[in-house]
């Protein structure tokens, strides 16, 4: 997660806005977010229900975990980008460059 | 591992949601609001970024 801030302006520049999900409560996740000294972007509780959101995107696993992976969502609301990953690896930020440049 | 019901396609509709969130600015201070993914329809791109959890290390 924290490895977006040295990209921020460069989802700045595609007109992108990052959004980080997570089941933890909010206030939780603000605390993460300070251990690290602060992010530029949101991060948003799907905590309740728990994990819905995650569900509708069909990253809930049966486990209750969810799936590390990035939506890229484009200005018409619509699917552009689904990356899926292992969950101990970040999703690669080239490819999502790429798939926010193909929206420009 | 247990398969999820269903997974979304490239060209479907994204599914809305309105969350509770920090600020705009995770672990700042600033004052938390809710985020709704349509808020940005016709203005911004968005990068959906879910996690597993607060306190992982990546």
């Amino acid at each position: 997660m924290p490895s977006y801030e040295e990209d921020l302006s460069e989802f700045e520049r595609r007109n992108a806005q990052v959004l980080g999900i997570s089941t933890d409560l909010v206030h939780a996740q603000e605390a993460w977010a300070k251990s690290m000294g602060g992010l530029s972007y949101p991060l948003l509780a799907d905590s309740w229900p728990y994990g819905y959101t995650a569900a509708q995107y069909g990253i809930l696993r049966g486990d209750g975990l969810v799936e590390r992976s990035i939506f890229v969502v484009d200005k018409a609301g619509k699917i552009a980008y689904i990356d899926i990953h292992e969950i101990g690896q970040p999703p690669p930020t080239d490819k999502i460059m790429a798939a926010l440049d193909k929206l420009r | 591992m247990a398969r999820p019901i269903w997974k979304l396609a490239l060209g479907e509709e994204a599914p809305d949601f309105e969350l509770q969130a920090t600020g705009d600015v995770a672990g700042k201070g600033s004052p938390k609001k809710r985020i709704r993914l349509s808020d940005y329809r016709g203005k911004k791109n968005v990068v959906l970024a879910f996690f597993p959890a607060a306190f992982t290390p990546v």
